[in-house]
């Protein structure tokens, strides 16, 4: 037992006398001597070389794992760095100068939506028209507030029904 | 295997780096040393072997966060709550067999080597209180001081003293017995 990390005879007369210290300092180095005279058995080399690979093979897997974060975060970062670098591109010269915040991207959507959506409003609107007067027409028939006594009329309504109908269903 | 402290500091730090060699180095410093410790606690080599292996495996984990001071209490301390997780599950295990059968647990315990191991140190020592036990065993293979094993224990001093003292008269005693 290695006794030279502390001055057991200073420590055990912090809380003895004289005499019971020394009587105490010889029962710890006799109960001490039964591990020296009863040793327990070593570590065979073999376990203590397995322990060694054991080891060799942690560190390679925990480098192989940082490796690897290492490569997701910087693949990450470089993407991020890539959409930062490229969002000026992008933008367009009104918004740059007047402080909006759309994008060339988006500009261009609307751009495209001004050939097809728009026209597609304008003729739901009138599409939307006809059939308001063509339901307010039939209703007033049915209620019998002829608007005209003549049943041309009635067939001319009923073909605007079928023409707006397949306007409609045209889109 | 002996070396000074700033020898053995510089193998710390080879290790906090990574670098194999060294941790092969402190493997050779203090294999020995912990498996006598983890022997005399289980009184089997293959328990002991595996709880060794995990030391070291741990030591890997871990060697970041010392941060100094005694390495050797660091390290104990380490094995000391390895040794307490192995005491754990064994507890466990055996409560689990017993709730199976009794029968079970008869031929599980049979099986269990410690027989065969055994010298008259162990069995004394395992006639002693098991923290009692893990102390002394710690004050023998740790190579710790009083202050170390007072520190390491949340105790003071003169506790772990009393404790080591009555432990080591009781442990001459059943010795003698044993003669």
């Amino acid at each position: 037992m290695n006794m030279h990390k502390e001055n057991l005879d200073d420590l055990l007369r912090q809380f003895h006398d004289e005499r019971t210290a020394r009587e105490i300092k010889q029962d710890l180095a006799e109960g001490q001597a039964l591990f020296d005279e009863n040793p327990a058995p070593a570590a065979s080399p073999e376990l203590l070389d397995s322990v060694k690979s054991r080891i060799q093979m942690k560190l390679r897997t925990r480098r192989y794992h940082r490796s690897l974060r290492y490569i997701r975060n910087a693949a990450a970062a470089a993407a991020v760095i890539l959409v930062l670098a490229l969002i000026p591109l992008f933008r367009s010269p009104e918004s740059q100068t007047g402080g909006k915040t759309h994008v060339a991207v988006s500009e261009s959507v609307l751009n495209w939506d001004d050939d097809g959506e728009y026209g597609l409003d304008s003729n739901m609107q009138l599409i939307e028209a006809q059939l308001d007067d063509i339901s307010d027409t039939l209703l007033s028939l049915q209620l019998g507030e002829s608007l005209s006594e003549e049943p041309a009329e009635i067939t001319d309504l009923e073909m605007d029904l079928v023409d707006t109908s397949e306007l409609f269903w045209k889109g | 295997m002996k070396m000074d402290s700033e020898q053995l500091n510089k193998v710390i730090t080879g290790c906090q780096a990574g670098r194999n060699k060294d941790f092969a180095v402190l493997v050779d410093i203090y294999g020995r040393k912990c498996y006598g410790y983890f022997y005399r606690l289980t009184g089997d080599r293959e328990v002991s072997n595996d709880l060794l292996s995990e030391l070291f495996l741990k030591l890997v984990e871990k060697i970041g966060s010392f941060r100094g001071g005694s390495f050797d209490t660091w390290l104990f301390t380490i094995a000391m709550n390895l040794f307490r997780d192995h005491l754990r599950g064994k507890y466990r295990r055996q409560k689990l067999m017993d709730e199976k059968s009794k029968l079970v647990a008869r031929e599980e315990s049979s099986l269990e080597p410690a027989g065969p191991d055994t010298d008259a140190l162990q069995e004394a020592l395992g006639q002693l209180d098991p923290e009692t036990a893990e102390l002394i065993s710690l004050r023998y293979f740790g190579e710790l001081s009083f202050k170390e094993l007072a520190r390491m224990r949340n105790e003071p001093i003169g506790t772990t003293l009393s404790r080591v003292h009555r432990g080591l008269k009781r442990l001459k005693e059943l010795m003698a017995d044993k003669v």
